[in-house]
């Protein structure tokens, strides 16, 4: 049925009420005023009775009430006389009292109309209401109704989908009578037990379970239907093939109202596989905790410490012998407490390394100083690795820390001696080199780089060693490696290395092939930069032959008059000859024969002279050594000719006893007849003294041993043991004013040439001096 | 080594020196004065052989192999060779010279010499020596006279050339004066003495009152 229309009642706010109670009257009065002015009609009284008609109707009472006190004040004041104020005249009291009374029963009764209205309202409000209520009740009941006959429906189908799920599902369920008989089993407990619905009907729970659980089964049974409290236990049940199988087993009460139990429903289903698997997995448990067992037994005896620590580095695992090492207990050490067993100096390094480790998730190792319980400190190598979960993120960290102590003992030994080393071939300039023959590497040393000028990163290889082989000496270089392809055992040569900024080397290459412990054969060699010691050979042997030459010069000082006399000799001949030819010719007859003679002589006398003077002024010359093949007799017959005249002045008897047919030596002439001369003056000198005996002076040259040996034996005063000892040391003398340089001179003379000199004693009297000197090698 | 007589042979200059060249020059040189020459290697050499009855003289070079020429000389004194030498040197041996001198050498020439220089000194040297021959021939005459005198005669010549009277001799000899008196006559005619004068040169000559020690005159 139609709703009507509420009645529409304004309800304006309380503010904006006065103020249109206040234009009502403001409007009622300015009408008033207008009907006034144009039509000569004072309505005033309607109007304002009209203001609070509208007021009371629009606004309420209140404003009503304000309405009617302004008006009865603006008919006071602007309609009654006098105008414009508030003085009443007499007279029209009555006008204005029933003009008040009339407002004012206005307003009453606009009052009671809106009370009324209001009401009225009230009480349609609440009908409707009502009509509401019962038009909403009656839709609910039809809803319910429809709802109740869908559910009906569908509780019919759920009993039928249910009564199929039952029977369909493999659990298998049984109801049981609270007396714990069965009332109802599904058909999937039909199917397994072989026993059919109507056979199990009465039965007690014990019929399909297997003995031995019967007993347990029966108390908890016992116990639940006692406190009507659900059951769960684990039974084998007997299948239909008379297998027994587990199954778990659900019993629940269904209450009714008051509480008492009317049925019991049970659920059970196939736990067989599960429970296999379950002792599979006891077994494996009982098999893993035995291995952990033996593992923590192996990590607890063997030597190496053990643990393990969380992803993020905190320690949950230190086994047996980290713990006895370092003294500490577990509980000092778990968490990140194992940090004080590390040396201090060791452990910002191993902190660090540890955190890039942790996040790399990579195995590492980090190498720190761990502390024993007595406070000694041992160098360890840490070993973590990391565990990883499927997803290949970190989950533990497993390490070991092995005793690298004597290892790193080793490690600084061998540093320090490499150290060593290398120091020792940069001070003496030599540098390593290895040529491991099987695999053709090759090694070079710090200092064999700096010697030859390569780079580092420079491959050492023969071709790149060549380059560096002054090109004159490339030859002898190569045939060298021609050597060491041939595997040769030795090698010890030099040559010159011409470096690119044109700078000229000498080096000294020694080697020698060994065989390696693996086997293998190696060459091992050493290069030695000889530049210096070669430049200082040079500048003494440059000394030496200065100072040979002035000994020489010495010498011939000494011997001066000899040779003087030697001189003079052939000239008085000649000049003796010559006067002879002279007279000769004044003869009477002259015998032109004689005077041939005497011309011829003169001739050869001269040329012995000149050949004197030649002698003198070879020693003289200072040359550099001037070695060719020279025999040695020749040498020894031309120092004799210089001396014989100061032997002779000296009464000393030269005997000669040069062998025939000597092979020659490769030597400098000038030297060897320096030597020979200073060993016959030595020796003459010697024998001063003498007088008791002839002054002989032997002199004998021999073929001994492969070598040319030449002998000076005198029999003066001989020497004594001391004297051996000192006589070729440079300024030492015996003669009196002596330099004492000719000995030692006449030594490094002899030693250059591949020789040696040596002075005996005599037997009987004076001593002997000897140098032998070597044959050249047969090329 | 044995004297012969032969009065009027060539003068013969004798060389020692062990250079060849300057003996073959000195050879020439000689020769071409119309010396004779003989020369020698070695004073051994020397005094190995025989040496020439003739005047002669001897030229060596003062430093020989072996011997001191001064020692030389000294030694051919000893062997009573009284050849004049004159000493040559190659060497300018200014003391050795003096002391050549000194010991009597004739002459002492550096080499190379002037051959004149050569001349004069041979020249004189052999002069010497012929001198001496003959002084040598004289004092072998009175030599062959002492002899021909007894032992008795000999002592009073000895005694009487000393200075000695007749009476002293006597006392000495413990003889009688007469006895003197007689060897002294005896003497007298032996010798040849004219008068006591000259016995007394002879004795003198004969060297009887010569000192142990002195050099040879």
């Amino acid at each position: 049925m139609q709703i009507p229309v509420p009645i529409w009642q304004p309800r304006p706010r309380v503010v904006l009420n006065y103020a249109i109670a206040v234009l009502a009257v403001a409007a009622a009065l300015t009408v008033g005023l207008m009907f006034e002015h144009f039509l000569q009609s004072s309505p005033h009284v309607s109007l304002f009775l009209c203001a609070i008609l509208f007021i009371a109707w629009a606004c309420g009472t209140g404003p009503a009430v304000f309405v009617t006190v302004l008006t009865i004040a603006a008919f006071e004041y602007f309609i009654l006389e006098p105008t414009h104020s508030f003085a009443i005249v007499e007279k029209d009291m009555p006008r204005l009292a029933v003009f008040s009374l009339a407002a004012f029963f206005v307003v009453l009764l606009s009052a009671a109309q809106r009370r009324s209205a209001e009401s009225l309202r009230h009480a349609r409000d609440a009908n409707q209401a009502i009509v509401e209520e019962l038009r909403r009740v009656n839709e609910m009941l039809r809803v319910e109704n429809a709802e109740r006959r869908q559910a009906e429906e569908k509780v019919g189908r759920a009993e039928r989908q249910l009564k199929e799920a039952i029977d369909t599902i493999p659990t298998l369920i049984t109801s049981w009578t609270p007396d714990g008989k069965r009332d109802f089993v599904n058909a999937a407990w039909e199917r397994f037990t072989g026993v059919s619905r109507t056979e199990a009907l009465g039965t007690e729970w014990s019929t399909i379970v297997h003995p031995d659980d019967v007993e347990i089964g029966e108390s908890k049974w016992r116990n639940a239907l006692t406190k009507g409290e659900p059951l769960q236990i684990e039974q084998r049940l007997q299948r239909a093939d008379g297998e027994y199988r587990w199954h778990f087993v659900e019993r629940v009460p269904l209450r009714d109202d008051t509480g008492k139990v009317t049925k019991w429903y049970s659920s059970a289903y196939d736990i067989e596989d599960q429970k296999q698997a379950e002792s599979a997995l006891q077994l494996s448990r009982a098999q893993l905790e035995n291995a952990e067992r033996e593992l923590r037994l192996t990590l607890d005896t063997m030597p190496t410490f053990a643990w393990r620590t969380r992803a993020d580095g905190f320690a949950e695992y230190l086994n047996k012998p980290w713990l006895d090492y370092t003294g500490l207990s577990l509980e000092q050490a778990l968490g990140w407490e194992w940090q004080i067993a590390i040396h201090p100096d060791d452990r910002p390094h191993l902190l660090a390394a540890w955190e890039r480790i942790l996040a790399s998730g990579k195995a590492a190792e980090v190498e720190a100083r761990l502390r024993r319980f007595d406070g000694a400190y041992r160098w360890f190598l840490f070993r973590p690795a990391p565990l990883y979960d499927d997803a290949g993120n970190v989950v533990r960290w497993y390490g070991t820390n092995t005793d690298i102590e004597d290892r790193k003992r080793a490690e600084f030994a061998l540093q320090r001696s490499e150290a060593y080393l290398a120091e020792a071939q940069k001070l003496s300039r030599t540098g390593s080199i290895g040529y491991d023959v099987t695999t053709g590497e090759f090694f070079w040393s710090e200092e064999t780089y700096e010697i030859l000028g390569f780079d580092r990163s420079v491959e050492p290889s023969i071709d790149t060693a060549v380059e560096r082989v002054h090109p004159d000496d490339r030859a002898l270089v190569r045939h060298q490696v021609e050597r060491a392809m041939r595997r040769e055992a030795n090698f010890d040569y030099e040559h010159r290395l011409l470096m690119p900024d044109g700078q000229i080397k000498h080096v000294h290459v020694v080697a020698h092939l060994v065989k390696t412990a693996s086997g293998s054969e190696e060459l091992l060699g050493a290069l030695m930069d000889v530049t210096q010691a070669k430049k200082a050979q040079e500048e003494l042997q440059t000394a030496q032959a200065e100072l040979a030459h002035a000994s020489r010069v010495a010498t011939l000082g000494e011997i001066s008059a000899s040779i003087a006399h030697e001189v003079n000799q052939p000239l008085a001949a000649i000049v003796a000859n010559a006067q002879a030819s002279l007279r000769f010719l004044n003869h009477e007859s002259p015998d032109l024969n004689d005077v041939r003679g005497a011309l011829e002589w003169i001739v050869k006398d001269g040329n012995r002279a000149a050949e004197v003077i030649q002698r003198v002024r070879t020693l003289v010359k200072k040359t550099d050594t001037q070695k060719v093949g020279l025999d040695i007799n020749d040498a020894i017959n031309d120092v004799v000719a210089l001396l014989q005249r100061e032997l002779s002045a000296h009464r000393v008897w030269l005997k000669l006893e040069l062998a025939a047919d000597l092979p020659k030596v490769f030597a400098d002439r000038v030297q060897l007849q320096q030597v020979t001369m200073n060993l016959i003056m030595n020796g003459a000198e010697a024998m001063q003294e003498i007088e008791d005996r002839p002054r002989l002076l032997t002199i004998r040259s021999s073929l001994d041993d492969a070598q040319v040996a030449v002998a000076v034996k005198d029999c003066g005063i001989g020497l004594t043991a001391e004297d051996q000892n000192r006589l070729f040391n440079a300024f030492f003398s015996t003669k009196p004013g002596g330099l004492g340089i000719g000995l030692s001179i006449c030594r490094s003379i002899i030693e250059a040439h591949g020789g040696r000199l040596w002075a005996s004693a005599n037997a009987d009297h004076g001593a002997t001096f000897q140098f032998v000197l070597p044959l050249p090698e047969a090329a | 080594m044995k004297e012969a007589k032969k009065k009027d042979s060539l003068p013969v200059v004798l060389v020692i020196d062990d250079d060849e060249s300057v003996r073959v020059a000195l050879t020439n040189l000689f020769r071409s004065m119309h010396f004779d020459v003989l020369v020698f290697g070695s004073a051994p050499e020397l005094m190995a052989s025989k040496l020439p009855d003739a005047a002669s003289c001897l030229v060596l070079d003062i430093r020989l192999p072996g011997v001191n020429g001064l020692e030389f000389q000294e030694e051919l004194a000893k062997a009573g060779i009284h050849l004049p030498i004159v000493f040559m040197t190659g060497h300018g041996d200014i003391p050795m010279s003096v002391k050549a001198m000194k010991a009597g050498a004739i002459d002492f020439l550096t080499k190379p010499f002037r051959d004149q220089d050569m001349l004069d000194a041979v020249t004189r040297a052999l002069q010497n020596d012929r001198e001496r021959r003959d002084g040598e021939e004289t004092k072998a005459k009175l030599r062959r006279l002492f002899e021909s005198l007894t032992p008795r005669e000999r002592e009073v010549m000895t005694l009487v050339t000393k200075g000695l009277m007749n009476k002293q001799i006597a006392g000495e000899l413990s003889v009688s004066e007469i006895t003197i008196k007689i060897h002294r006559g005896q003497v007298m005619r032996k010798m040849g003495a004219r008068s006591l004068a000259d016995l007394v040169r002879m004795a003198e000559g004969l060297g009887l009152h010569r000192a142990k020690t002195g050099m040879q005159t």
